[in-house]
């Protein structure tokens, strides 16, 4: 587990850029928080990361959007949020399972509904509003793959916040 | 001229049967596009040969357990087809098509499709009745018995084949090291590539119910669709 301070949306996209540029077919990254904790803002960074030239927005309404990087492999970006009571079903049901198991990059919000779906390595990255603008961001690794991506991340982020 | 179409899995297939005679026949592994691959490949085998759509009398479809995405790559196309052009339409359970060319050898037969995290779809196959087999089968010119569909991890699947079985479809090459552990002695795995699901397979069940009349409807015709309870 580590945790970095961001002190604006403008460093926690340039997070997820950092991370963005790491991310590998395969990889799935779980974001954890409430609204406005800066999930999207980040899901902007890793796009950008991952030279996607796109507007990224949250895709609440349809529920996975898929960006094509300039590596050649897929961006699936999910939110989890309008999904109901029986959110791993439906999870199930529109292949979201699928999709962290082919062969892109699964960004999910809201992960915490389908946490009996994330595979064993995902990173997860909690975040949390600490004041107005200032969010805490908790990385917690799964996996060799997860924890591996943890670190380069939080050697990649050192550049970023410092 | 009966069409199948199977994309229950990544391991996707087309054929084209002309009375009992496999005219084309294309197995692929899909790199998760089965939508922008299946139509360009069927105009291709049938262009190979000359045919149109027009052509097709009969289409047959895997119908699963399987990928719940993929599934409904091939039912939809199926069901369009059976639609615009009035052809009868038959739904192949997959596994079932797994092991029809085994089925015959006298042994305990058991088909695996791949389900994701670890996991397996898998129905056993006897030619005699046994509590675990309830449904009775008929597969081509074989008669026998069936587990329900099932699906689960390598331990679950070892739990449920406690006497030596053939081990025959798609099985993830990620849990050969485990099957292998889990179920040394009672199967071996022979040559994937060779033992794994062939559209062939699809159309030959398909054509079976096709000369018997026995046709499923385009408007409730559902894919089997399995989750964990």
């Amino acid at each position: 587990m580590t945790t970095l301070v961001s002190n604006s949306e403008d460093m926690t996209e340039q997070i997820g850029e950092a991370l963005g540029r790491i991310l590998q077919p395969g990889d799935v990254v779980a974001l954890i928080g409430d609204l406005g904790a800066g999930k999207t803002c980040m899901t902007r960074g890793i796009a950008r990361g991952l030279g996607i030239a796109d507007p990224v927005t949250s895709p609440t309404f349809i529920l996975v959007a898929e960006y094509r990087t300039a590596r050649g492999f897929p961006l699936y970006h999910a939110d989890c949020y309008r999904l109901g009571d029986a959110a791993v079903a439906e999870a199930e049901s529109i292949g979201l399972d699928e999709m962290m198991e082919g062969s892109g990059v699964a960004v999910v919000e809201w992960a915490e509904r389908i946490d009996r779906l994330l595979p064993d390595d995902t990173l997860r990255i909690e975040l949390v509003a600490t004041d107005d603008l200032e969010r805490s961001l908790t990385l917690h690794a799964g996996g060799p793959r997860g924890r591996l991506m943890m670190e380069t991340l939080a050697q990649a982020a050192a550049g970023v916040l410092t | 001229m009966l069409l199948a179409l199977d994309t229950a899995t990544r391991q996707s297939g087309l054929a084209l049967l002309h009375d009992e005679t496999l005219v084309a026949e294309l197995n692929w592994t899909s790199n998760d596009s089965q939508t922008v691959e299946l139509l360009p490949r069927l105009g291709q085998i049938l262009a190979w040969h000359g045919l149109s759509p027009r052509d097709i009398d009969a289409v047959a479809v895997s119908l699963g357990p399987g990928s719940f995405t993929g599934l409904r790559v091939a039912l939809s196309i199926a069901k369009g087809m059976a639609v615009a052009h009035g052809t009868p339409l038959l739904g192949v359970p997959t596994l079932d098509a797994s092991a029809l060319p085994f089925v015959s050898a006298g042994k305990l037969v058991c088909a695996v499709a791949p389900a994701g995290r670890g996991r397996v779809y898998w129905a056993t196959y006897a030619a005699t009745a046994d509590e675990s087999r309830p449904v009775t089968v008929s597969l081509g010119g074989w008669q026998g018995w069936r587990s329900n569909f099932q699906l689960g991890d390598v331990p679950a699947l070892a739990a449920a084949l406690p006497e030596p079985a053939l081990l025959v479809g798609e099985i993830p090459p990620a849990l050969h090291e485990t099957i292998r552990r889990l179920l040394a002695g009672r199967v071996e795995l022979t040559a994937p590539a060779a033992t794994g699901r062939r559209a062939a397979s699809i159309a030959a069940l398909g054509w079976v119910r096709w000369r018997a009349g026995d046709f499923d409807d385009a408007a409730s015709l559902a894919p089997i669709y399995l989750q964990e309870p």
